[in-house]
């Protein structure tokens, strides 16, 4: 049997093509762990730079004040705001890299033996895809001020450069996440069974 | 749907080649790499040198922000800020833009742009918005790029890369030089000047400026710069006028200048000039050589006398060759030995003066002549310029007998000259001394003398006038008019006229007969006397009446002796020799009169008398009511002087006029007591006019010896 993955209808073993969607039915993606590691590798070589070089750029009556990702979120904890300081911490680098550790340890799990059981780790695939795009929520930030403030000489937001790096190591995780087969996963479990009777499927 | 039939058994695929399994997705970790390494290397091939510059202090320049510019565009970046060692400097780093890197070399000039405003304007107006930078100017020429340049507090007058003169202004007192204010050349601003800081001997300001091409070439060493700040007010027949050059340099101050004169020469870079107060002192001061052309000098005194003032001349055996450029005491205990305060004089020689030409160092060319000089026993020292003046000038004097000294090239500020003793001691004590000597001089006792004489003097001339007020005094004149008015007449007569021919041939006559008489009388007195004669002839005549009667033959004879006789009787002999020895008494008695003896000499001596108190009364001329009768008296004395030569002759007639005379003069005589006392007191009056007319002669001839006292 093979599933189709974008309209979930199940058709049997060798089927070609998706006769609801039309889409390709392949039982495995055989590529996906390549995938996923080239699109983290991508995502991680963006995300170098994302946090290096400054996120936004706001001058303020010709004093011009750079923040990087992290700075900026220092800056607004000495300024008290520890709540808004914590949310970009959160969003911006706890998020992308738990997400980068997380996909790491799947696409690692997937070929060697996991500690974890499946489910958790199908939990797990699910809760990066999930999150994953609530990283962006800083890239907004960003782009919203940017549009919004900008008063010539007297205020203006412009976004740094990390603001481009940083968007696209979320959407390079995001890419690398959506490469993982999930269904990966589950083969560990045909392997288990063929050494012990149960079957999944 | 579940099936019985398995599945064929589960194979996996073989192998496939790498090139197979491998995804495409590869190249975009790849591509992401290349892209990454190859930005990094761009930035870093791309990336120009660092290189430091020191400032004092950097203010407003923050690391990562603070761009270097240059004709106002961004080249470089300061990277960081750091201190130098011992914390007194700061180093900036900047990151050059490679392209501008070669041109930042020798000449590179630094400085930190800070909004200022001043009283000429508002300057780096940008930077309040976008913060400081650093400005940086250098020439067109690439060359090796200096990686450490000393900042400069402030823009330079002169950047490199423009082309302008630069000049060293000095301040004459008065002026205020200003920093930034304009310089302008009919109104044109032309020029700038910089930050005035203390002259090297601290006695004057001195600014450091710049005239912008092309208007360089206007300024030569003829010309004269002033101070157009400030107004002028005045107050004439034109009316008030009030008079400032532009409301700018009302309030920031500004120079301008002229050439007035030609024959000037161009000036080298960094050439000296004075700023006068106003454009008439710049003007005045056209023919002067200019205080900037000099060669400074220092002189110290051991005396701190005051006199001397800035501006007062350097002397060279009269001939000014320098002035006195400023003063100051100067006390230096480990120098001198001493706390004394002395006498520090900066002065100034020009090279022209002095004969010099210098070629191109005339600093230590006039400076090896003074040394010479010195060597050669000449000296400084301060003497006074006139001799009751308490102003002093400074002298140059080649002295013969000097202890050895040389010009000191080492002291500060400017080479000393040794000194020798000054002059002004003597000068100041012979004023002093004649000043003494004014005041010791007896003008008051003098004066009241003067007035004591005066009074006098006119106490006797009214005594004198109420003298000749006097009736009787006034009556002399009349009285010798009336006698000279009788003399006069008796002279005017015809007959006196006559006189004289008379008396001459009278005199003749007298002399012939005299002289016969005196012949006769020889003979009468070789003939024993006319008695005897007449005795002779009577007896003659008895003898010859005896004859007669005895000899009657001699009748003819006898009648030829009678007729003799007879003739001889008819001769008027007897009564000649009686007309004659009456005369002869007459004469005698009067000559033999003592009073007719003495009378010549009376009235010689009357009229000596007259003649001396007429010529006394006529060099005390000041006396002029006795003029007219001076003269009359003048006239009467050549008068009495022609009867007096006329008066020995004319005896009979003289013998009335000399009674008359004699009474007129016993009169005279009488008066002639008057006369003396009157006299005398011309004398003594003239003798004082005489007096006061020598003093006031003296003092129209010497008014200065009632001060010197001689």
């Amino acid at each position: 049997m093979v599933g189709c993955r974008y309209c979930t209808r199940a058709w049997p073993a060798g089927t070609e093509s998706c006769g609801v969607c039309g889409s390709k039915l392949v039982s495995r993606d055989r590529q996906s762990l390549q995938k996923v590691w080239a699109w983290w590798l991508v995502a991680l070589l963006c995300y170098i730079p994302a946090n290096l070089y400054p996120m936004l750029r706001t001058s303020t009556l010709g004093s011009v004040s750079q923040d990087t990702i992290v700075g900026g979120a220092i800056t607004l904890a000495e300024h008290g705001s520890y709540v808004v300081a914590a949310i970009i911490l959160l969003a911006s680098v706890v998020i992308p890299t738990l997400k980068f550790l997380a996909i790491a340890y799947l696409a690692v799990s997937v070929s060697r033996p996991s500690s974890a059981s499946q489910h958790t780790r199908h939990i797990l695939y699910e809760v990066v895809e999930y999150i994953g795009r609530w990283s962006m929520i800083d890239v907004f930030v960003v782009a919203i001020l940017s549009a919004l403030v900008h008063l010539g000489s007297i205020a203006s937001i412009e976004p740094g450069p990390a603001s481009l790096t940083f968007a696209l190591t979320v959407v390079f995780t995001m890419i690398s996440a959506q490469s993982f087969d999930s269904r990966l996963i589950w083969d560990q479990l045909d392997d288990d069974q063929e050494k012990d009777p149960i079957r999944a499927d | 749907m579940p099936t019985d039939d398995l599945p064929e058994a589960k194979t996996l695929p073989a192998r496939r080649p790498l090139r197979q399994r491998a995804s495409l997705v590869w190249l975009v970790p790849v591509t992401a790499l290349a892209i990454a390494l190859g930005l990094a290397l761009q930035t870093y091939l791309a990336r120009g040198p660092l290189i430091e510059i020191i400032f004092d202090e950097a203010s407003g320049v923050a690391a990562g922000s603070t761009e270097l510019r240059f004709r106002d565009v961004t080249v470089g970046k300061v990277e960081a800020l750091e201190f130098e060692p011992g914390l007194e400097k700061v180093a900036v780093h900047v990151r050059l833009d490679k392209a501008i890197a070669p041109y930042v070399d020798e000449d590179a000039v630094f400085w930190v742009v800070k909004p200022e405003v001043t009283t000429t304007g508002v300057s780096g107006l940008d930077t309040v918005l976008s913060g400081v930078f650093i400005a940086g100017v250098w020439d067109t020429e690439p060359g090796e790029t200096k990686l450490r340049h000393e900042g400069q507090p402030k823009a330079p007058l002169l950047p490199p890369g423009r082309d302008g003169l630069l000049l060293t202004l000095q301040a004459a007192n008065g002026v205020a030089l200003t920093a930034n204010s304009p310089i302008t050349y009919k109104g044109l601003e032309v020029g700038m000047v910089g930050t005035p800081e203390l002259s090297r001997d601290r006695l004057s300001a001195i600014a450091p400026a710049v005239i912008y091409a092309p208007y360089d070439r206007l300024v030569q060493s003829t010309t004269r710069f002033w101070d157009t700040s400030g107004f002028s007010f005045s107050i004439g027949a034109g009316g008030a006028e009030l008079d400032f050059s532009s409301l700018s340099s009302l309030i920031a101050g500004g120079i301008s200048f002229d050439t007035v004169i030609s024959g000037g020469v161009g000036v080298r870079d960094r050439a000296a000039f004075q700023v006068f107060a106003s454009q008439s002192e710049a003007r005045q001061n056209v023919f002067d050589a200019g205080r900037g052309t000099g060669v400074p000098f220092t002189v110290i005194f051991e005396e701190n006398v005051s006199g001397l003032e800035a501006g007062a001349p350097v002397e060279v055996r009269g001939l000014r060759i320098g002035e006195v450029t400023g003063i100051t005491g100067i006390v230096d205990p480990l120098r001198f030995g001493d706390g004394r305060v002395r006498l520090q004089v900066s002065l100034e020689l020009r090279p022209g003066e002095l004969g010099l030409t210098p070629v191109d160092d005339p600093t230590r060319e006039v400076e090896d002549f003074i040394a010479q000089r010195v060597e050669e026993g000449m000296r400084a020292r301060l003497v006074s310029t006139g001799l009751l003046s308490t102003g002093l000038k400074l002298e140059l004097v080649d002295l013969e007998t000097v202890d050895r000294a040389t010009l000191d090239r080492a002291n500060s500020p400017y080479p000393l000259i040794p000194t020798t003793e000054s002059q002004i001691s003597d000068a100041s004590a012979s004023a002093q001394g004649m000043l003494t000597r004014v005041a010791d001089l007896p003008i008051e006792e003098l004066m009241q003398s003067a007035v004591r004489f005066l009074d006098n003097a006119s106490g006797l001339a009214a005594q004198t006038s109420s003298l000749v007020q006097d009736g009787e005094v006034r009556a002399i004149p009349g009285d010798v008019r009336a006698l000279l008015g009788d003399m006069r007449g008796v002279v005017g007569a015809p007959e006196v006229q006559g006189l004289p021919a008379q008396a001459a041939t009278l005199m003749e006559e007298l002399n012939g007969t005299v002289s016969d008489l005196r012949g006769l009388v020889a003979q009468v007195e070789e003939a024993r006397a006319v008695e005897k004669l007449v005795n002779a002839v009577e007896a003659a005549g008895s003898a010859a009446e005896a004859a007669e009667a005895s000899i009657t033959g001699v009748p003819g004879l006898i009648d030829s002796l009678t007729a003799t006789a007879d003739t001889a009787r008819a001769l008027p002999l007897e009564e000649l020799v009686n007309r004659v020895s009456a005369i002869v008494a007459d004469a005698e008695t009067l000559l033999e009169q003592p009073g007719t003896r003495a009378l010549p000499e009376t009235l010689n001596g009357a009229l000596e008398e007259v003649r001396l108190s007429l010529t006394e009364l006529r060099e005390g001329g000041s006396v002029t009511a006795l003029n007219e009768t001076l003269a009359s008296a003048q006239s009467a004395a050549a008068a009495i002087e022609q009867a007096t030569t006329e008066l020995p002759q004319i005896s009979d007639r003289i013998q009335r006029l000399l009674s008359q005379a004699s009474s007129t003069l016993a009169g005279y005589d009488q008066g002639s007591e008057i006369n003396r006392s009157a006299r005398a007191a011309m004398t003594a009056l003239s003798r004082a006019a005489s007096a006061v007319e020598s003093l006031a002669r003296a003092l129209e001839r010497r008014p200065n010896s009632i001060i010197l006292g001689r």
